[in-house]
This record gives structure tokens, C-alpha cells and sequence, in this order.
């Protein structure tokens, strides 16, 4: 049998390499952590290039008293597909993260709101010049802290990817009502609660809607 | 919070683990040589075993001790040939008993006519080795002058190969022999199986015998050995091959019965818990059977949950929402690594260590002689006991819980 000092240096032994393996995991999941931010910031950094490319050139137009609608449109849809690739990685990366609440994302996530709000505008812009080819957009406020299968969003999201040429779905996180935009948003569109869903063009609103009413709804704004 | 949770688990496996491995590598015996050996009776108790009774016999008769040696079978009172096999052995005692109470009874009353220094008991279907005695005696007289109450021997199921069942068993008791060693050079062990275990007459004697409202008497006696100071110790080269269930009900009724005795005898020894008298065995190792229980529960409750939620989710975005399901795209390695959950590194890193684990097991195995003929059959056993059986006895445990706490009577069955 094992003597009883052996015995104590093997519980100080094993207990030595249960330290060095977590610490060398902290250390590896920091460094993940520390990729996953740098990845993000680069398609903001490309993001934020797209955005001011745009910006030039509409006030180029705006002096020459002209709008292509078709090519604004086209814009637009890019830049939303751009943002909304942006944020599956956003949110992937957030879960992923061993700290969720680092403060650098939460201010990705301001980040995301703001190029959203920028998005949204452009496309309220051109709605009110192109009448006849309206932009259709839904806006999504939801409480970011709240994880997990989310039916509702999965079916508006669905319904953007199946009409992508018309549809714009905007995500906007309640828990950021500090933030002018968002705020500005929630009180016009008297936001209380996470889950409640606005169809922009509609002017109508509604919430704790089952995924099976959600879809019908959809359909018939699809038809209409 | 289920995260938290996860996560110290993790650590205390990895910690056992790797206490395991280390002691593993600092295990050194040397057995004293006996220049006497001592008086010993081997006891049989026997219920309708006409079938193998011979056999054990035979190979009891063929043991190789210098000592003073008796057999002494205990008829369970048997509706079968059992009495008439066992009296074409002159050399053999026979003891019947007029009326079936079951095999720790049967065995009190034997025991009860053992005038010898140590006993042991076997089953009436298995098989012992014949130097099995003379390797396992001299565990007795330590020189450290620790008291042993007990030594058991190396288990081996004696049907291997048939079907996917019996080989599952022959990996089980390969490890649980490994483990039962480790176990026993620490001083922790507590389990005396009902196959060649050898115990001292006098202790067991006043420990009060076997209890006999108990399904799993050997593994109590051994922790009662274990709560009067009394080590229990593992002999490596004492071999016993014993049947095992060929069918899944049978094993699976076997190993209810396993559980319902392990809550049985916990429930009843729960003085042990965390009580500093009883030294390491009270304050990690008794309590650590319970705890391994428990963690094994929760884990497979969170695997279980995962594999629910992921199938409904899929099912959901199938019939839903099909265009945002999203087959596999590879887009290099960094992108996976950047996409992994940092939570499940933690996870991850405890299979590595059960993995290297398993791969030391494994190659250690290897050259048996288990692993020789028909390796493809017997790698899908060892697969199927990693990662599956772990799962089986999930059930098997919570039936055996369930049972223990309803207090369902347990139906021993008619031998077959």
C-alpha cells in the first residue's frame, strides 16, 4: 500500500496539475476572447468605411438635386446584409465568450445599434423620395440579456431572408435606452417589453405573438 | 448557473483523475512470505445450482494451500440435484436448510459451524484459480502491522465473447478491478464481493454476520469492516471467474439490485459521511461514492437537455424557418475556433483527461488476452462502455433509487 506521506504529496500533486490546467485554459479562453473582439472590430472598421462612402455620396446627389432610387436601394440592401452578417458573428461571439459582460461588448453592441439606426434612417430617407418602391422594414426590440431559442425572431428573420430585394428586419436591444437612438425609438413606438415587434410601413405594432399567428400576420403583409 | 455548476464538477473529476493516474504510478507490492499458512473454509452457498456447483467444487478441491482447508457448501434449500452433487464429495461438508431465506442468511448459518481462522465465501457458478488462496492470504500479515479484515480477490467473468453484453462486462471488470487496486493501495477500499473475498472469522463474528435484510450483504460487510478500522485489501493475482448476465434484462436486474444495496447500505451507514473518526475513508472516499452518483446524474440530465433542446430547435427551423438552417460550411479553422463556446473548453478538457485515462487502460489491456481474438467486436464494446454505458446507469440507478424509496419487495427470480 502507498504510505501515508506518499498519499499527501499525491493529493498536493494532482491538486498542482488541476491549477496549471485551468490556468492554462483562462489563459487560452482569454486569448480566444481577445480574436473573437479583434474580428469584430474589423468588420466594424470595414463597416464604418461603407458608411462613409455612402455618406459622400449622397450629399454629392443631395448638391446635385438627384436620388437614384434603384441604386440607393441597392445600397441600402448591401449594407444591411453587411450588418446583418456583422451581428451573427456579434451574437455568436457574445454566447461564446467566457465573460459576457466584457465592457468592449457591450459598446460592440451600441456599435451595432448605432449602424443600424444609420441603416434605418437611409432607408426612411429614400422611402420619403421613392414612394412607389418603399422599402418595407420591421423593427425587433428584444431584452439582450435574455438567451435561447427564439422562435419570433427566427420567423422574422425567415420572412427577411425569403424577400430580401424588399425587407429590412432591425434588432434593437431594450436594454440600451440610453442610447439616443434607441430611446428615441422605444418612446416613438411605445416600447415596453422584450418581444414586441413593429411593422415599420404599417404603422402597427404588436407583441407576445405565437410563432404561428407571427407567420400568418406576415403573409398577409406579404400579400397586401 | 447550470455553467457554474459544470464547471465544478469538472474540476473535482479532473482532480480525481489525476489523483487516480498519480497513484497509479506509485503502486509497489511486495507480498511477505508466510512461512504458515493459516486454517480457512471456504463457503458455498447454493440455490438450485445443480448446473455449475460441480465445477466450483472441483476447482475449490484443486486449490493449491499448504494450509488447513474446508469446504463447507450451504444449501439454500434447493429444489433441484444440488444436495445430491454435493454429497458425491466426501471431503465436502454439507449443510441444508429447510427453508429458502436467501443467500446472506445461508450464509450466517454456515458460518455459524466455522471454527476456522478466516473464511471465505463463493458463489456456486463460479470458478476459482488454484493458487488464488496462497496469493491472497499473505495480504493478512502486513509488515506495517495494519489490521486487514478483509482481502478480495481479482474478478474475471468466466463468459466473454458470446454477445455484445458479456463483452461490455469483461471491459467493466477490467476497470473496476483497476480501480478496486488503486482503491486498495490507499486504503480506501470497502467492497467485498461475494466471489473469494476472504475475511477474518472472528471480526465478521462479532461485527454481528451478514445482514441479511440487505440485497447487496457483501458490499455492506465491507463497509462495516472498513467502520471498525479494519482495512480491506485487493490481491491482484488471486483470480476468480465468475458468470455474468448474458442478456440485457438480466444484467440490468443484477445491477438494480446493485443499486437498490448501495442506497440500502449508504442510507444505513450515513454516520460515515464526513465523520473524521473513519480518517480519508469518511471524509472523501465513502462520501466520493455518493458524490460520483450524483455527478453522473446532473451530467447526463445536462447532456440530455442539450440533445432535447438542439433536436427541437432543428426540427423547429426545419419546418419553419428552412432557409436559415445553415448545413455545414467550413470556413477554416480559425473561424471554428473563433465560433467554439469558451464554456465547453472546461468540458473538453475533462474528456482529454478521461480519454488519457482510457488510452493508458486500453493500452495497458491490449496485449490481454481479452483483446487477441475478435478486436473489432471488442472495440465496439469498449466504445459502447465509454460513451454509452455511463448512460444505461443512469437508469439503473434511479430505478434502483426509486425502488428503495417505495420499498418495493425484490423478486430474486428462479435461477435459469
Amino acid at each position: 500500500m502507498i504510505g501515508q506521506k506518499e498519499r499527501k504529496y499525491i493529493f498536493l500533486e494532482a491538486a498542482m496539475v488541476v491549477m496549471i490546467v485551468y490556468l492554462l485554459t483562462l489563459f487560452a479562453t482569454n486569448v480566444l476572447d481577445q480574436q473573437r473582439m479583434i474580428s469584430l472590430d474589423e468588420q466594424l472598421n470595414e463597416q464604418k468605411i461603407r458608411h462613409e462612402a455612402f455618406l459622400s455620396s449622397s450629399s454629392f446627389f443631395e448638391a446635385l438635386g438627384l436620388l437614384d432610387c434603384e441604386a440607393s436601394k441597392q445600397i441600402i440592401l448591401d449594407e444591411f446584409e453587411v450588418i446583418d452578417d456583422w451581428s451573427k458573428d456579434l451574437n455568436i461571439y457574445g454566447i461564446n465568450m467566457l465573460n459576457r459582460n466584457l465592457f468592449n461588448h457591450e459598446i460592440r453592441k451600441k456599435e451595432y445599434a448605432l449602424i443600424q439606426s444609420e441603416n434605418l434612417n437611409k432607408a426612411l430617407t429614400r422611402n420619403s423620395i421613392c414612394e412607389e418602391d418603399s422599402l418595407f422594414y420591421i423593427l425587433y426590440f428584444i431584452d439582450g440579456d435574455i438567451f435561447g431559442f427564439n422562435p419570433t425572431h427566427l420567423i422574422l428573420q425567415q420572412f427577411q431572408r425569403t424577400n430580401q430585394d424588399q425587407v429590412l428586419l432591425y434588432t434593437f436591444d431594450i436594454n440600451f435606452y440610453d442610447d439616443p437612438t434607441v430611446n428615441f425609438l422605444m418612446e416613438k413606438y411605445n416600447v415596453t417589453g422584450h418581444g414586441e415587434v413593429y411593422f415599420g410601413n404599417l404603422s402597427s405594432k404588436t407583441s407576445s405573438i405565437s410563432p404561428g399567428k407571427l407567420k400568418t400576420e406576415l403573409s398577409r403583409l406579404k400579400n397586401d | 448557473m447550470i455553467n457554474q455548476l459544470v464547471t465544478i464538477i469538472v474540476f473535482f473529476g479532473v482532480y480525481i483523475i489525476s489523483f487516480w493516474v498519480l497513484t497509479m504510478f506509485n503502486i509497489e507490492r511486495k507480498l511477505p512470505k508466510l512461512s504458515k499458512y493459516p486454517s480457512i473454509t471456504i463457503l458455498i452457498p447454493a440455490y438450485n445450482e445443480e448446473e455449475g456447483i460441480r465445477r466450483t467444487i472441483e476447482s475449490c478441491l484443486k486449490l493449491d494451500y499448504p494450509g488447513v482447508l474446508e469446504l463447507l457448501v450451504v444449501d439454500d434449500a434447493s429444489k433441484d440435484n444440488t444436495c445430491g452433487i454435493v454429497k458425491e464429495y466426501g471431503q465436502v461438508k454439507l449443510l441444508s436448510l429447510k427453508k429458502n431465506r436467501g443467500k446472506a442468511a445461508a450464509v450466517n448459518k454456515g458460518l455459524k459451524q466455522i471454527k476456522t481462522e478466516y473464511f471465505s465465501i463463493v458463489d456456486a457458478d463460479s470458478v476459482v484459480s488454484s493458487k488464488s488462496l496462497k496469493k491472497a492470504m499473505p495480504l493478512f500479515y502486513r509488515k506495517d502491522k495494519e489490521k486487514v479484515g478483509a482481502v478480495i480477490s481479482k474478478l474475471k467473468p468466466e463468459n466473454e465473447d458470446r454477445n455484445l453484453v458479456e463483452r461490455t462486462q469483461v471491459i467493466e471488470y477490467m476497470i473496476v478491478g483497476l480501480v478496486r487496486n488503486l482503491l486498495a493501495n490507499l486504503r480506501l477500499l470497502h467492497i467485498t464481493p461475494g466471489v473469494l473475498s476472504i475475511y477474518k472469522t472472528d471480526l465478521v463474528k462479532k461485527l454481528g454476520y451478514f445482514d441479511e435484510n440487505n440485497l447487496t450483504e457483501d458490499y455492506e460487510i465491507g463497509v462495516r469492516i472498513r467502520k471498525s478500522g479494519h482495512l480491506v485489501d485487493f490481491s491482484d493475482e488471486s483470480l476468480v471467474f465468475t458468470r455474468t448476465p448474458n442478456t440485457w434484462r438480466q444484467l440490468f436486474k443484477q445491477r438494480i439490485r446493485w443499486a437498490r444495496g448501495f442506497f440500502q447500505t449508504h442510507f444505513k451507514h450515513k454516520d460515515i459521511y464526513f465523520n473524521k473518526k473513519h480518517g480519508l475513508f469518511g471524509l472523501y472516499e465513502f462520501p466520493l461514492n455518493m458524490f460520483s452518483i450524483i455527478v453522473l446524474l446532473t451530467a447526463v440530465s445536462i447532456f440530455a437537455y442539450n440533445i432535447f433542446r438542439g433536436v427541437y430547435e432543428f426540427l423547429f427551423k426545419l419546418i419553419n424557418t428552412p432557409s436559415l438552417i445553415s448545413w455545414f460550411e467550413w470556413q477554416g479553422l480559425y473561424a471554428a475556433l473563433l465560433a467554439t463556446d469558451s464554456q465547453l473548453l472546461i468540458p473538453i478538457i475533462f474528456t482529454v483527461f478521461v480519454t488519457l485515462f482510457f488510452v493508458y487502460f486500453v493500452k495497458t489491456f491490449y496485449s490481454s488476452d481479452f483483446f487477441k481474438k475478435n478486436k473489432t467486436r471488442k472495440f465496439l464494446a469498449l466504445f459502447l462502455y465509454i460513451f454509452i454505458y455511463s448512460y444505461i446507469y443512469v437508469y439503473i440507478i434511479l430505478k434502483g433509487l426509486f425502488m428503495e424509496l417505495t420499498g418495493k419487495k425484490y423478486d430474486w427470480g428462479t435461477k435459469k
